[in-house]
């Protein structure tokens, strides 16, 4: 009997020992909700690509910051963010990642994306289904438009994360337009269309001109920032889609007429000199007092100059005004939608898929969402979200650009129908063919129309040489050709 | 054995203290070498090496990045500087004024532009800019603000790869013309031209120090002489903070035109010094750091947390004894700073002062922090270890000591009369030592079964028990109180209290007790029992004794004195029991006594009854006349017949003599009524003659009453018979009742018929006479024999004249002898007294005045001591004392003179009886007991003389057992003339005396 008990009591000896040499650190097992594979103990560190610059990129960092400090302590994850540059570099950057290209650097866990980069992701298998990830609930809180734009591979798939989306608004520099309208009589409404526009520029030109001795010394009016927008939406106002998918096939409607119908709107304008380009954004001809207005993205409103540069000593403030993006006259009511979103990539590490999608959860909360928004001029995702009222309240110490713009893309957004061609495969070429196939034989041929200007023929008579059908026809037929390659290969 | 209180100590201590000990020690050894050995400090320097470490490699990484990609600029520059002069050779541009404004250095700039960009995408930098500049720059840096044109292109992510279109380029400065003619967005910043303003003055230095140094030093072999590294400032107005190298553009011929910078901006330096690297998840912060070499400041120029240090800021370095600098951040924390500098400048360059360095700033207390980990678990394991060490220690220890406790325990409470059974301790050894003493208890249980079996069958009932006090325990044979006759009281399970009270209890049947045995007298079973009671302590505290039925032995003894004491015919006492009894009462004395009578009794007409009927009737005659005796007297009388037809009764303690009288006359009645049956039926009454003696008035001593009462009796017998009378002293006197030798023991008494001889006592030493024995010898012709004389007077009862007659005539003729020089006068006399006489007051006076001076020489050998009479040997003594002399002990060892007498006499001399001397050299156990005797005597100072001495052998046996002084015919035979001790004797003694070792040698 005894002995029993000093058996017992030398193996409680032995086991309470044990357990205080080496229980400290085996103590915490805690359930954890709904079985994550997250530890804060152990934090996954998350690698996020975008292209936001200036403005957008500080919003961007400062509220990785917040999430690294709070959301992020609390689940055990660490988000790092760069900017890549702009859309199409970022694209290059993720796509050599895949591929394991010599001097790339490792694919990261989340990347901005158009849907044609999402749907080049897709197509090596690494974009990440998040209706894993999701809810139902949690997706029916997004505006339907921007989760259907993540559907490109089927309906019940999501590939693209929505954080913040933009379309396009028409900017004016009201300052020096309140001049012209001064001066001539123009209304704003004769800018409320595409015809409007082109037939606006073309009469401040002339009066820019008249206001000088020296002939065709006009000043444009008008400019674009985005062609293949132009060619899109232009053309789903007019009757086509260009590019219709349908299960990520796509199809090509390259309407000769509603093409013309461009083409008369943009091509003719600019080599006249109604319409310009120069530089990078047409936010910097405005800077430069190159143009008076253009349609540019809603993210852009940041960038939007309070000043006009003339030269080293002439510099004056001006007044800016974002109104709804110019349709054609009888078009249909639809307005493009962009802005990239999300796509979170396949890795071995499923917490690290998990980390991703919580970060982008936390990060499009409703008022963070708003709080991003109006800072860089994206406009927020969810739907509850998407309300003039609730975004007007957390208004009020950025500047004034942005508001005007979120104002006017949120009317927007409430008389249009949201469009944009759903992925498909080479999209990002086909697209890169309509933005700059037009553009560029505008400004070359402007180019050379002001080089024959300068050389002392008159500006029509410069014109009167590229403005024909034969010019259009050999364009067309060049874009047909380069598009139908790139579309019409199946 | 008993228990040492102080050594002995329990096993636990003994185990636990030393355990415990060496856990201590142990532990102690551990942790010192471990604390004591340089570890911890070793651990803290390893933290220290390691953020050194960092910090060395990060300098080198940061100093190769700023030296080989940020100030790469000598190819651009030789372009740009090659494109401007032959621009300037053809007219497209004017050098002189290229600084005036964006028109006049456009040429220029947008064919540099393509340099610029690929210098900045080549050297990763996040920013490049020209500035033009042709005006004194110490004009400028007094102006408060001025405008140059210039270019200004910047990337804001120089990691990633360039973007064929330029998008990821923004333009922070340049014309409108060349926003215009490249294909780069500009910054929402932009501005045609740099502004200057004085409140950034560091804009100021970078734009004129690599300037100002142009000048000064046009044919530099290096463009690195002229290099300026700007400190944190900003080109555009924003919030991009930067620094910048810059250097100077001059032509060929040594015009300064310009400046070429390239800037870093702090948060892609951030990326660079990720300080998380110095130390995980803990507070730290890299700091670029300027230290000016003339004032000694430390600036930091950017700072990885600025939680830490805030940038562009001057900091409070402090350094330690060994050269460690620390400072105390914005959180109150004390950092310390590992700072190495980079080899920016040539040595005597212009900017050397300027003493760019990487610093690791890292909280002194998370250097620590591993070292304190370390030194906290070391300090846990210590107390977990002592803890364990002494818990185990008190735990082994228990448990080796438990068992045993519990042994001893069981063993100090065990029954010793049953068998024992231990718990076993699962020690081997203990086990094994408990098998010993369960074995040990069998054996003992067995022996004392065994003893009491032994003892049972034994023909007498005995029993016998053992108490130790001091354990409390009792042994005891079964059935020891069975032999009390108490069959009730078991001796199993009784305790030593219950067995005291038992005794206790058995005091009253106690019938005699001396020092080692008590006697009980019990009743059993209506009859008596004898049970003697031996005992005998040990060592104080233990009694051992038994316990013997001695009821037969008793009862043997009793019929055996009954038979030696009484007469066969007629029951009454003999004449030997009846002497004793006398004896016995008269030592009491008249307290006993008080009145008595003694009255002698003679049947008359015995004779003739014999010589007529036969013995068997004059038997019966006897046996009616002791019949009578008892009849009539009271049952307290003491009847004897003494012979034939003689009888004694004594009656004693009575008040006053009539009653005695009463009884004798009421005694004479009833034998007058007694009578015997003769053949043929005649009645024949029994007459008797008897003398009656008074106790005290006729004598106190019993041998004259019997004379006396003998006297009267005869005096009955031979006058009228079958009376009974009174003894008549005038008639006794008268009476010639004296027989021959009475006659001559008187005439030798009255008339001093005797001499005294003189026998030598020799020292044993010196073989010289130390004293004289005197002896009597009669000097009647039939009475010579001092033994025949004295057998005599004692029948006669004069001893007391022998007594006072030796004293007379011994020490005159000592006395003459003296003075006749026959003796020497030093020498002693021993004279023999007889114990219980005493000498007459007169003869003392007598002694005392004849030998006056010689008394001290008269040494009292007592003889025959009884102590019959105390009075007698009291005055002994005072004469003892007031002569000065002492006693001698005659006869020690004989049958009268033994240990008892030797104690109560204290004598100074003792004489070893004859018999003991005679063949003392053959027999050993007579040499134990002389030896016996020297040592006790030795030790009282008592002399002891050998007595008797009759052969050479004896004498030398004597000698060699250390004898004082020798006495005997051998040396010297007594004589009227003192005798010598011859030549021969004492040649012999002389030669003996050598062999054997004195007391003092």
């Amino acid at each position: 009997m005894m002995k029993r008990v000093y058996k017992a009591a030398v193996c409680l000896m032995t086991a309470a020992i044990l357990c205080l040499t080496a229980g400290c650190s085996s103590a915490e097992e805690k359930t954890k909700e709904k079985e994550s594979l997250l530890d804060p103990k152990k934090p996954v560190s998350i690698e996020v690509w975008h292209y936001y610059n200036g403005a957008q990129q500080d919003a961007f960092n400062e509220l990785v910051a917040a999430f690294n400090e709070s959301r992020g302590k609390e689940l055990g994850i660490k988000v790092k963010a760069s900017s890549l540059g702009n859309v199409a570099d970022l694209e290059e950057n993720v796509l050599a990642s895949i591929d394991g290209k010599v001097g790339a650097k490792d694919i990261p866990n989340v990347f901005a994306a158009y849907a044609d980069t999402a749907y080049a992701v897709d197509q090596k298998g690494m974009a990440v289904d998040l209706m894993g990830y999701m809810t139902e609930d949690e997706i029916s809180e997004y505006m339907n438009s921007y989760i259907d734009e993540g559907k490109f591979s089927s309906e019940d798939t999501l590939k693209i994360f929505p954080i913040a989306k933009a379309t396009e608004v028409f900017m004016l520099n009201k300052t020096d337009w309140d001049k012209f309208a001064d001066a001539t009589g123009a209304s704003l409404e004769d800018i409320s269309t595409i015809e409007g526009i082109t037939a606006t520029s073309k009469a401040y030109y002339e009066w820019t001109d008249s206001i000088t001795d020296k002939p065709d010394d006009g000043i444009a009016f008008f400019g674009r920032d985005a062609m293949a927008n132009y060619f899109i939406i232009g053309a789903r106002q007019l009757g086509t889609e260009i590019f219709s998918v349908k299960d990520g096939k796509p199809a090509l409607n390259f309407d000769k007429d509603i093409v013309r119908m461009l083409w008369d709107n943009y091509y003719v304008p600019y080599i006249n000199g109604y319409f310009a380009s120069s530089g990078k954004f047409r936010s910097d001809d405005i800077k430069t007092g190159n143009i008076l207005a253009f349609v540019g993205s809603s993210a852009g409103a940041t960038f939007f100059p309070d000043q006009v540069t003339l030269d080293d000593e002439n510099t004056y403030p001006i007044e800016m005004q974002a109104f709804e993006c110019p349709r054609f006259e009888d078009g249909e009511k639809y307005s493009v939608q962009q802005g990239a979103g999300m796509v979170v990539m396949e890795k071995e590490d499923k917490a690290e898929i998990e980390a991703s999608v919580e970060f982008l959860k936390w990060f499009t909360d409703t008022d963070r969402n708003i709080k991003f928004a109006v800072t860089s001029g994206y406009l927020p995702v969810k739907k509850e979200a998407n309300d003039k009222e609730l975004i007007n309240k957390s208004i009020d110490s950025t500047d004034d650009s942005v508001i005007q713009v979120l104002d006017a893309s949120l009317t927007q957004i409430e008389e249009t129908t949201l469009y944009t061609t759903r992925a498909f495969e080479n999209g990002t070429d086909a697209r890169n063919v309509l933005e700059y196939s037009l553009s560029d034989k505008a400004s070359a041929d402007r180019e050379a129309v002001e080089t024959a200007i300068q050389g002392g023929v008159s500006r029509e008579e410069a014109v009167s040489k590229f403005d024909t059908d034969e010019n259009f026809e050999s364009w067309y037929e060049e874009t047909l050709a380069s598009l139908e390659k790139l579309v019409d290969n199946k | 054995m008993r228990i040492n209180r102080r050594k002995a100590q329990p096993i636990l201590r003994r185990m636990l203290i030393p355990m415990v000990l060496l856990t201590l020690t142990e532990v102690m050894l551990l942790s010192g070498t471990f604390i004591f050995g340089g570890a911890i400090q070793e651990l803290d320097e390893n933290a220290k090496g390691i953020v050194q470490g960092k910090v060395s490699n990060r300098t080198s990484y940061l100093q190769n990045e700023m030296i080989n990609s940020w100030s790469n600029v000598s190819y651009t520059i030789q372009v740009i500087n090659e494109t401007a002069e032959k621009l300037d050779q053809d007219g497209t541009i004017d050098l002189d004024n290229i600084g005036k404004n964006s028109d006049a250095c456009f040429p220029l700039v947008s064919e540099i532009s393509g340099n610029l960009i690929e210098m900045l995408r080549s050297n990763k930098v996040t920013g490049a800019f020209v500035v033009f500049n042709t005006d004194d720059p110490e004009m400028l840096r007094k102006q408060k603000s001025f405008s140059r044109p210039g270019v200004y292109f910047r990337d804001l992510d120089p990691d990633t790869s360039a973007s064929v279109r330029n998008s990821d380029l923004l333009i922070e400065r340049g014309s409108v013309d060349l926003v215009h003619s490249l294909d780069i967005a500009t910054d929402s910043a932009w501005k045609p031209q740099f502004i200057f303003k004085a409140e950034n003055e560091e804009t100021y230095d970078l734009l004129l120090n690599p300037q100002e140094q142009g000048y000064k030093n046009p044919e530099a072999a290096s463009l690195t002489e002229l290099g300026y590294w700007g400190k944190p400032h900003t080109l555009t107005d924003d919030d991009k903070i930067m620094i910048s190298y810059t250097v100077p553009l001059i032509t060929s011929t040594g015009k300064v035109y310009g400046t070429l910078g390239m800037e870093i901006t702090l948060d892609y330096l951030a990326t660079m010094l990720p300080s998380e690297e110095l130390m995980k998840d803990k507070p730290s912060s890299y700091l670029l750091i300027v230290k000016d070499a003339k004032t000694g400041d430390y600036m930091t120029v950017f700072s990885s947390d600025d939680s830490i240090v805030p940038n562009m800021e001057i900091l409070d370095v402090s350094s330690t004894n060994n050269g460690e600098l620390y400072f105390t951040g914005t959180d109150n924390e004390r950092y310390n700073m590992d700072m190495e500098y980079l080899q920016l400048y040539d040595s005597n360059g212009p900017f050397e002062s300027d003493q760019w360095g990487l610093a690791g700033a890292v909280k002194e207390h998370d250097l620590t922090e591993f070292s304190s980990h370390i030194m906290s678990y070391i300090i846990v394991a210590i107390i977990l270890t002592i803890i364990m060490g002494i818990a185990g220690s008190v735990l082994v220890s228990f448990m080796i000591s438990r068992p045993i406790h519990l042994v001893s325990k069981n063993i100090q409470r065990m029954d010793t009369k049953r068998k024992i059974r231990l718990p076993r301790t699962n020690i081997y050894e203990f086990d094994q030592l408990e098998e010993s003493i369960e074995k040990l208890s069998r054996d003992v249980i067995d022996s004392a079964t065994k003893f009491t079996q032994i003892l049972n069958k034994a023909s007498i009932r005995i029993a016998g028990f053992e108490i130790d006090m001091n354990s409390k325990t009792l042994f005891m044979t079964d059935g020891f109180f069975h032999i009390f006759g108490k069959e009730i009281v078991s001796a199993r399970n009784m305790d030593v209290e219950s067995f005291i009270r038992e005794m206790k209890a058995l005091e009253v049947y106690k019938e005699e007790e001396a020092e080692d045995y008590v006697l009980y007298k019990m009743p059993y079973r209506e009859k008596e029992i004898y049970i003697r009671l031996s005992y005998s302590s040990l060592e104080d505290k233990r009694v051992i004794g038994i316990v013997e039925d001695i009821t037969k032995t008793i009862q043997e003894k009793q019929l055996i004195e009954h038979e030696r004491d009484h007469d066969l015919l007629t029951g009454l006492k003999n004449r030997r029991a009846f002497q004793r009894i006398m004896q016995q009462l008269f030592e009491k004395g008249e307290t006993c006594l008080k009145k008595a009578a003694l009255v002698m009794m003679d049947l008359d007409n015995l004779k003739q009854i014999n010589d007529k009927f036969g013995h068997d009737y004059g038997d019966k005659y006897i046996q009616a006349a002791a019949d009578s005796f008892r009849k009539y007297t009271p049952s307290n009388t003491i009847i004897s017949r003494n012979s034939g037809d003689e009888f004694y009764i004594f009656f004693y303690g009575y008040d006053t003599e009539e009653e005695i009288t009463r009884i004798l006359s009421g005694l004479k009645k009833g034998i007058d009524q007694e009578y015997i049956l003769l053949p043929p039926m005649q009645r024949l009454k029994l007459k008797m003659s008897g003398g009656i003696s008074w106790y005290p008035r006729d004598s106190r001593h019993y041998g004259q009453l019997l004379q006396y009462s003998d006297f009267a009796m005869y005096q009955v017998k031979h006058s009228t018979k079958g009376e009974i009378s009174d003894f008549d002293l005038g008639a006794y006197h008268s009476e010639e009742y004296i027989s021959q030798n009475r006659r001559e023991l008187t005439e030798l008494l009255e008339r001093e018929k005797v001499e005294y001889y003189f026998q030598p006592i020799v020292d044993a030493h010196t073989g010289e006479i130390y004293a004289y024995e005197a002896l009597m010898r009669g000097t009647m012709p039939t009475l010579r024999n001092p033994a025949e004389i004295l057998v005599l007077a004692r029948e006669e009862h004069k001893l007391d004249k022998v007594e006072e007659l030796t004293w007379k005539m011994a020490t005159s003729t000592f006395v003459q002898h003296v003075r006749n020089k026959r003796i020497k006068p030093d020498c002693k006399v021993f004279i023999n007294s007889l114990a219980d006489y005493r000498l007459s007051n007169r003869m003392i006076e007598f002694i005392e005045s004849e030998c006056k001076g010689y008394l001290d020489h008269f040494v009292f050998e007592i003889t025959e001591y009884a102590e019959t009479d105390k009075e007698a040997m009291d005055v002994k003594r005072v004469l003892v004392n007031r002569w000065n002399t002492d006693f001698a002990l005659d006869d020690y060892g004989s049958g009268y003179n033994g240990e008892r007498i030797l104690i109560e006499l204290a004598p100074k001399y003792i004489k070893i009886d004859r018999e003991i001397i005679s063949g003392i050299h053959l027999n050993i156990d007579k040499q134990k007991i002389v030896e016996n005797t020297i040592s006790y005597a030795k030790e009282r100072n008592i002399k002891v003389i050998a007595e008797g001495i009759e052969m050479e052998q004896e004498m030398h046996k004597a000698m060699e057992l250390g004898v004082d002084y020798m006495q005997g015919y051998y040396l010297a035979r007594p004589y009227t003339e003192p005798p010598q001790i011859s030549e021969y004797i004492l040649e012999q003694i002389r030669k003996d005396r050598k062999g054997i070792p004195t007391e003092c040698s």
